[in-house]
């Protein structure tokens, strides 16, 4: 891991949505990310992973500001992205793209494959008409697909071509950060492997940085650089994939990665399940948010939320029992 | 395509053997005799059976429904019992003259529902969104004739800036036939706009809170675009649709406005038929409604190829 200035550092980020109330009541807070840091380097990936409502999406999206963050910090190399006037930040969008889990819902059913990634290409280019029709066949040649389905409907593919349709979309700006919102996670299994060689090719060729957020372990542990775990909206474990995947140190991160199937008899060790479910993140426990389920629990747990530090080369964890 | 077209059309066949049944039954059903409207109830037994086998009213109910819709089937829909004239003829100088009422308040209504229906959706939960629901709901509730009246009232009588009453030709005068035009265009579109309104703002809803309005967003597109590029034009559909089906009530408003605004289109004439049970012409002009009616649904549904491509495809299998 290279320590040059990163692409993307994000500071203290915090997400809170309303829920609720109405006239005269206050409306309650959902925390959907609490003190989110961590850098990404160029042509790196890093891996998002944590249960559904762990709040993953919500940091994809509030670094994109497709959500604005309650409080925090972005900075893309050295642009505060949160305080970009709406100008710059259109200006900004082509540089940072996101791929969404749904590619049926993602691609806008009344437009042709060209109209869809032309879009971007009038919006932030002077190209002429030709030339950005150039380019977007050019484009869909990338991702594999043929020019003739540019004058097609979205509703015309299947699922995986879909995806790599919105690939495409992503890649036409030539983005240095592309958000992967469980890219991956609706399409069945060999067609996983097939966009997931695409995104590596990608970056290999462009450079480019990825947030891979995804709840599967396998595919986050064939992708990535880098792994963040997060728990009720706050990362309890950061650090390389072969350190984390090896010897994880959260007792969540150990319970998640005990509850990944293998066919290796050797990989099957003893399993730490863990018990109960993800408490509401509209009244989390007092302190550490994983307390009610941790077997490792101590007195400190239940009144002070751990900090994420360095456990020992670069190996983080936000655990009082580590 | 053409295909899709064909088909369609041939659909419409049962759907107008059943309508003629229907109105044509009705109206004989109707108590009341033409011969009593036409000869007075004073008349002799033999004058009024003369009249009433002039008219063919003697002949087995079957047979004349045959005869009816014989003619119907070859574009003559009988001859007027008041005036003599055929029928067809009197309808096709009124139709101008509802078109125009007709074509003028859709204009104006979907215009102005789809875009406070878009802005009520765009600021959903505060003070536009419920002024937009609260203006729907009046335009839905409240009685055409009472705006209409209101309406002539305020415009016309205090004000004094547009015309109570009256029909101009917009060939004559363009200006005057639409300040003509204004009030009861309004009047008989404010139903059909509170329900476009809703219609508008609940799809918009619905569509805006899709995945590939965010993708737009991450494109760069600014919030106006997202909506009225992406959004606004995956709702339309519905508004279509909607627009299309509501057009029956569009057409029975035509009455009631063409009444109150001396308005010489099919609707007045329906009703001075029924005033002099002038049966022939009141059949032409009810069938003529119903089959016009028809005809636009059979459009709606061709341009729904246009607006969305899914039935398109469906179309050619």
């Amino acid at each position: 891991m290279t320590n040059e200035s990163p692409l993307l550092r994000v500071e203290n980020m915090n997400k809170v949505f309303p829920i609720g109330g109405g006239f005269m009541k206050k409306p309650l807070e959902l925390h959907a990310s609490r003190n989110i840091s961590f850098t990404l380097n160029k042509g790196e990936t890093l891996g998002l992973v944590g249960e559904s409502g762990s709040g993953k999406s919500t940091i994809g999206r509030c670094i994109l500001r497709l959500h604005e963050p309650t409080n925090g910090k972005v900075y893309y190399e050295d642009t505060d992205v949160t305080a970009l006037a709406p100008r710059d930040m259109k200006a900004m969008r082509s540089k940072m793209q996101i791929i969404f889990q749904d590619p049926y819902g993602s691609l806008t059913p009344r437009m042709k494959i060209g109209q869809i990634l032309d879009e971007p290409l009038r919006i932030h280019t002077n190209l002429s008409k030709a030339e950005r029709r150039e380019k977007v066949l050019e484009t869909l040649g990338h991702v594999g697909m043929r020019t003739m389905h540019a004058d097609r409907f979205p509703h015309e593919f299947s699922g995986g071509q879909r995806q790599r349709i919105a690939i495409a979309r992503a890649l036409i700006m030539q983005p240095n950060l592309i958000v992967a919102d469980e890219a991956v996670s609706a399409l069945d299994v060999s067609i996983q492997a097939q966009i997931i060689n695409l995104m590596v090719e990608a970056q290999r060729e462009q450079d480019l940085a990825y947030l891979f957020i995804s709840h599967d372990l396998s595919v986050v542990r064939y992708m990535v650089d880098r792994v963040a775990v997060l728990y009720l909206g706050s990362i309890v474990e950061l650090a390389d994939r072969d350190s984390l995947y090896n010897n994880p140190a959260h007792p969540y991160t150990q319970a998640l990665l005990t509850a990944v199937p293998s066919v290796k008899k050797a990989d099957r060790q003893k399993k730490v399940y863990l018990l109960g479910e993800i408490p509401s993140p509209l009244n989390p426990p007092a302190g550490c948010p994983f307390r009610p389920r941790c077997e490792r629990a101590l007195a400190a747990c239940s009144v002070e939320m751990p900090e994420l530090r360095d456990i020992g080369g670069g190996h983080m964890a936000a655990c009082h029992a580590v | 395509m053409l295909g899709y077209i064909i088909n369609r059309i041939i659909y419409l066949i049962p759907t107008l053997f059943i309508m003629s049944l229907v109105v044509f039954s009705f109206i004989a059903l109707i108590p009341g005799d033409p011969v009593d409207a036409i000869l007075g109830l004073n008349a002799s037994e033999e004058a009024r059976a003369a009249v009433r086998a002039e008219l063919g009213l003697d002949r087995n109910i079957l047979v004349q429904y045959l005869s009816w819709a014989g003619g119907i089937v070859t574009g003559d829909f009988g001859t007027s019992l008041t005036s003599g004239e055929p029928v067809m003829k009197l309808i096709l100088e009124k139709l101008p003259a509802t078109l125009l009422l007709a074509f003028a308040s859709i204009l104006i209504s979907v215009f102005i529902a789809v875009l406070a229906g878009t802005i009520a959706a765009v600021n959903k939960g505060n003070w536009l969104d419920i002024g937009v629901l609260v203006a729907a709901l009046a335009g839905i509730s409240i009685p055409v004739f009472w705006i209409a009246i209101l309406s002539v009232l305020l415009f016309s009588v205090h004000l004094q800036i547009l015309p109570s009453i009256g029909y101009v030709s917009l060939l004559e005068d363009p200006i005057l036939a639409l300040r003509h035009l204004a009030l009861p265009s309004i009047c008989m579109g404010a139903a059909l706009a509170g329900g476009i309104a809703r219609m508008t703002r609940s799809e918009m809803i619905e569509q805006l809170s899709k995945d590939y309005v965010i993708t737009a967003r991450a494109k760069g597109l600014s919030p106006n675009e997202v909506t009225y590029r992406h959004a606004l034009r995956n709702s339309l559909i519905t508004v279509v649709t909607f627009t299309g089906l509501e057009l029956g009530t569009i057409l029975s408003g035509a009455i009631i406005v063409e009444t109150i605004f001396a308005w010489p289109g099919l609707g007045r004439m329906a009703i001075d038929a029924i005033f002099t049970r002038d049966y022939p012409t009141v059949q032409g002009v009810v069938l003529f409604m119903a089959f016009f009616f028809v005809f636009v649904n059979l459009l709606v549904d061709i341009s729904y190829t246009f607006l969305n491509p899914q039935i398109r495809l469906g179309g050619k299998k």
